[in-house]
């Protein structure tokens, strides 16, 4: 679900297909709309592609590891850093994989 | 583009679409000499006309085509469905070109390696050595290339996947799904389904190469891939793809061909000096300092590829289970200053290309050669008239390719003779006139090598006579001109809607009754007028449902086949005829149906339920007075209405009790409800996102609705109810606050006045009793928060069906019903959920029309 805080978008639980087109909106709400998607536990691939594909600042990342690793400032000038620190030798990306991972089982289990 | 070529793509197109037609006929019905000569000759002259054209990969995969049709026509081989399966997965690729070549004008660039394992499956059937170069294929098959993307994987999670294929000894699959734009549509959520790849270890997203502007973004259209690597073995993760495996890409590898992407060294000298150091670790098998040496190191290269490679030599040497030829080719290009070779795979020469591209310049030659070879080789009396027809047709086209306009048409004569006389000799003869005496020679030398790229000239000249013929009766029209058309009689209905008004003025007004009745006289005239008007255009855009339906008998056995389960198709009322984006906007949900009958609804054990082997799915349509029926109805096992209420309580969709008032059919109802689908829908095609509430959603879009019935054990029918068209609305108009507000007609059950005493409160709502039934009364003027009117002694009540429950409107007074043009809420508008939009009444008023869904929620 989509709800907008004044210059925040907000997306809660699960964003269906339905969702891709009142985020297209808000996104081109004018100003410089930031995300939180903290409560945000899965999108629909069209609502991935609208999120990878605006310029919004992700305020609070969401809390499913994977979502949070393909969003990410990909396309924010920093988006060099990022890929560096993933690069770099130690075993940071082998954990977050491994976190992403156990947080799916947990969320198959509880499902 | 070229008139010849557009020409070609038209008739190509028909080619295919017949040839497919008469695949699946033949499956159904192997032994028809007619069906198959049939095929045979749409294929060949396919074949023939293509070979006008520089598209050599195309002729050859029809070539190849033709070869195993040949050999099935004089009973060499005996058809096998798994045969089929492969012709018709070469006619989706010529397809895929064919559509390729309408867009760009040339084959896509991958096409001849695409081509050749389709070109090899076909030959493969008629077994002994395959021309064309096999063995390249076979080469590429045990050496895949590995897909460029695993390049930008993160350095980590490669190391990952070299480790974990050490310990398991398995190869790793790398996938790239690439769904097509469209798929939404479908009901697929790709990002959802690439997510359940097992044991994945790597998921990235393939983005486009340019975002478009958000402004201009359409947010239902796919622009996104997905890349994902995995441990898991390559037939599962077939299996979860198996829907989408036209747009996915799975390939598996050994994991040491991975070493590749670890880095490429500058050549740094130092790294050279150093490196003998490593060697000697290497070579002792010392893994421990090996990994010591190589730790030590990393600091000083950093970010080079020397440093990179370091890292895996690292991270992989105290593994055990790594090989050595792995570590050793990591620690040759450390001390060499060379690339990575993958080990235990030995370098390929390059594998000879086929040559494949010839030029043209006697392809009417070859073209003639080749008929008359045909014509001489025929010995079995029943082919001989096809081969003469097509033969001679084939040899015409060329001729006139040639502008040898004279020897066509007594080619063609000759034909029409030989025809006539069941002997092919005449034919063969004509054709020897025109050759003879010297380019035959050259012709029976050249063609066992040529033949893949054989031209048949001139598909055009022909076609377009037969165009010329259909011109006289049949018109194409663009739909944009039927639109604008029936825009214009939108118009005249309502400008025709204000002479009653006219008539009403002239007598209280003006005073003159007279000029009132003529008034209306003239008002009915042009109402039967634009009646009749409005009717022929109607017809003028509807088209029979065969052209959705015509999709499924390929659909439905390739599903069948890949479900392991017999399936008959049965079509029926595929004459019926419905509006054009009626029709348009029926194949998604049908599709979405007929998959959900073949998976779950038919049983995979049917013998154990006492029922025949073969599922029957049935797919009807009908008219029902200004309705159009679709029923896609399937003889499996059915849906259970007690596993129904338990899953929505399950997923929340309904308490306990609710769930237990519902009745058996509301409860299978629950199928369509948002969010349900899934669990419903899980068995084995999970996790394919949305499911029934978007067919639901699309067919009540388009101003219909749908209805499921189901007996345990005997099957479920699934109802499409739409309107013949959507030009037109029904709606009746009613008054509150002294608004006029419109609501369509068929949400309507029925008006009923009931005194406002009969009206009790239940908690904060109100409510109503009808023939022993309760009923939610909704105050139109609050839910619309308009001024409250005073309460009278009575309460005009509207009962509406939203979502098939029955609503009460309280409303000040019933209006009339009318036909109207309802258009939808424009720019600032749109964003008002209680409104389907506005209609232009006759007086020039306009009519807000309600979305009760909205209003009463």
């Amino acid at each position: 679900m989509i709800r907008v805080d004044g210059g925040v978008i907000r997306l809660v639980g699960y964003c269906p297909v339905e969702d891709a087109e009142p985020l297209l909106e808000a996104l081109q709400g004018g100003g410089a709309p930031s995300l939180d998607l903290g409560g945000c536990s899965s999108v629909h691939t069209a609502v991935l592609q609208l999120l990878l594909a605006s310029s919004a600042r992700v305020l609070i990342p969401p809390p499913d590891a994977l979502l949070a690793r393909l969003l990410p400032g990909r396309r924010d000038p920093d988006g060099a850093a990022a890929e560096e620190r993933a690069r770099s030798g130690d075993a940071n990306g082998i954990r977050a994989s491994e976190a992403e991972r156990a947080a799916e089982t947990l969320a198959h289990s509880s499902a | 583009m070229n008139p010849l070529l557009a020409q070609f793509l038209v008739e190509a197109r028909e080619q295919v679409g017949a040839t497919t037609d008469g695949l699946l006929e033949l499956e159904r019905n192997p032994g028809s000499a007619d069906l198959l000569n049939g095929v045979f000759r749409s294929v060949h002259t396919l074949k023939g006309s293509s070979g006008l054209f520089e598209f050599p990969a195309l002729t050859s995969v029809l070539h190849a085509g033709e070869d195993l049709l040949v050999a099935l026509r004089e009973h060499h081989l005996v058809l096998d469905p798994a045969m089929l399966d492969q012709v018709l997965a070469a006619l989706d690729l010529v397809s895929g070109w064919l559509d390729h070549i309408d867009d760009t004008g040339l084959l896509p660039d991958d096409a001849a390696e695409r081509g050749a394992p389709v070109i090899v499956a076909l030959r493969g059937w008629l077994g002994g050595p395959v021309p064309g170069a096999p063995a390249a294929v076979v080469v590429e098959e045990t050496r895949c290339a590995l897909p460029i993307w695993l390049r930008d994987v993160p350095e980590p999670v490669l190391l990952e996947a070299v480790e974990r294929s050490a310990a398991t000894g398995a190869p790793l699959v790398a996938v790239s799904y690439r769904p097509e734009a469209q798929c939404f549509f479908k009901g697929d959520d790709p990002f959802a389904l690439i997510r359940q790849v097992p044991d994945r270890l790597h998921l990235d997203v393939e983005e486009p190469e340019a975002w478009q502007p958000l402004a201009e973004t359409d947010p239902f259209s796919c622009v996104i891939g997905f890349r994902a690597l995995s441990a898991a073995p390559k037939g599962e993760v077939q299996h979860l793809l198996r829907y989408v495996d036209s747009q996915s890409e799975i390939v598996e590898f050994a994991a040491g061909q991975l070493v590749q992407f670890a880095g490429r060294p500058s050549g740094d000298p130092l790294a050279r000096e150093l490196g003998n150091a490593l060697v000697m670790h290497h070579e002792r098998g010392d893994r421990a300092a090996l990994a010591a040496a190589a730790a030590a190191l990393i600091e000083t290269f950093g970010e080079t590829g020397e440093g990179a490679l370091l890292r895996w030599i690292a991270q992989l040497a105290p593994n055990a289970g790594v090989g050595a030829p792995l570590i050793g080719s990591l620690v040759t290009a450390f001390a060499t200053g060379s690339c990575p070779v993958a080990p235990d795979l030995p370098d390929h020469p390059e594998a000879a290309v086929p040559a494949s591209t010839e030029e043209l310049p006697q392809a009417v030659v070859r073209l003639l050669g080749e008929q008359r070879e045909m014509l001489l080789a025929v010995r079995n009396e029943a082919w001989i008239a096809g081969c003469i027809g097509s033969a001679a047709k084939v040899a015409a086209k060329g001729l006139r390719y040639a502008r040898r306009n004279a020897e066509a048409e007594g080619m063609t004569r000759a034909g029409e003779e030989a025809l006539a006389a069941g002997d092919a000799s005449i034919l063969v003869r004509a054709i020897t006139a025109v050759l003879d005496p010297g380019p035959t020679k050259a012709v029976d030398v050249v063609r066992p090598k040529t033949a893949t790229s054989e031209a048949s000239p001139a598909a055009t000249p022909a076609v377009s006579e037969t165009v010329h013929e259909r011109a006289s009766t049949v018109l194409r029209v663009d739909q944009s001109r039927i639109d604008a058309l029936m825009n214009l009689i939108g118009e005249l209905v309502v400008a025709k809607n204000g002479l009653p008004f006219l008539a009403r003025r002239a007598e209280n007004v003006y005073g003159s009754r007279e000029m009132a009745r003529e008034i209306k006289e003239q008002h009915a005239v042009i109402d039967r007028i634009a009646l009749e008007l409005r009717n022929s255009i109607m017809q003028v855009r509807m088209l029979p449902v065969s052209t959705v339906f015509q999709r499924f008998p390929r659909l439905v056995r390739d599903l069948s086949r890949k479900l392991g389960k017999q399936v008959e198709l049965v079509i029926e009322g595929e004459d019926t005829q419905a509006d054009k984006t009626v029709i348009e906007n029926l194949f998604e949900p049908i599709l979405h149906l007929v998959r959900n009958s073949l998976d779950h609804g038919i049983e995979a054990e049917r013998a154990a339920a006492g029922k025949p082997e073969a599922a029957t799915l049935t797919l009807s349509a009908s008219q029902d007075n200004d309705q159009v029926v679709i029923r896609v109805a399937d003889d499996g096992r059915g849906i259970d209405p007690v596993v129904m209420r338990r899953k929505a309580v399950e997923k929340g969709l309904l308490d306990e009790e609710a769930a237990g008032r519902l009745s058996d059919s509301e409860a299978v109802n629950l199928i369509f409800a948002a969010g349900f689908s899934t669990a419903a829908a899980v068995t084995d095609v999970s996790g394919r996102g949305v499911g029934m509430d978007v067919v639901r959603t699309t067919i009540e879009k388009s101003g219909g609705r749908v209805e499921v019935a189901s007996a345990i054990g005997v099957g479920t029918t699934v109802s499409l109810h739409l309107p013949l068209s959507m030009a037109v609305t029904r709606v009746m108009t009613l008054s509150v606050s002294g608004s006029q507000f419109g609501i369509p007609m068929d949400e309507i059950a029925e008006t009923v006045r009931i005194p406002r005493s009969d009206v009790v409160a239940i908690k904060d709502k109100e409510a109503f009793l009808l023939r022993d039934r309760i009923i939610p009364l909704v105050h139109l003027d609050r839910a619309l928060s308009l001024p409250p009117k005073e309460a009278a002694e009575e309460v005009a009540v509207l009962v509406v069906h939203v979502d098939k429950q029955p609503v009460g409107l309280a409303i000040e007074a019933f209006g009339e019903g009318m036909e109207v043009i309802v258009k939808p809420m424009e720019g600032p508008l749109a964003d008002l959920p209680g409104y389907l939009g506005t209609a232009l009444l006759g007086d020039g008023k306009v009519l807000l029309v309600l979305n009760l869904k909205e209003v009463v929620e």
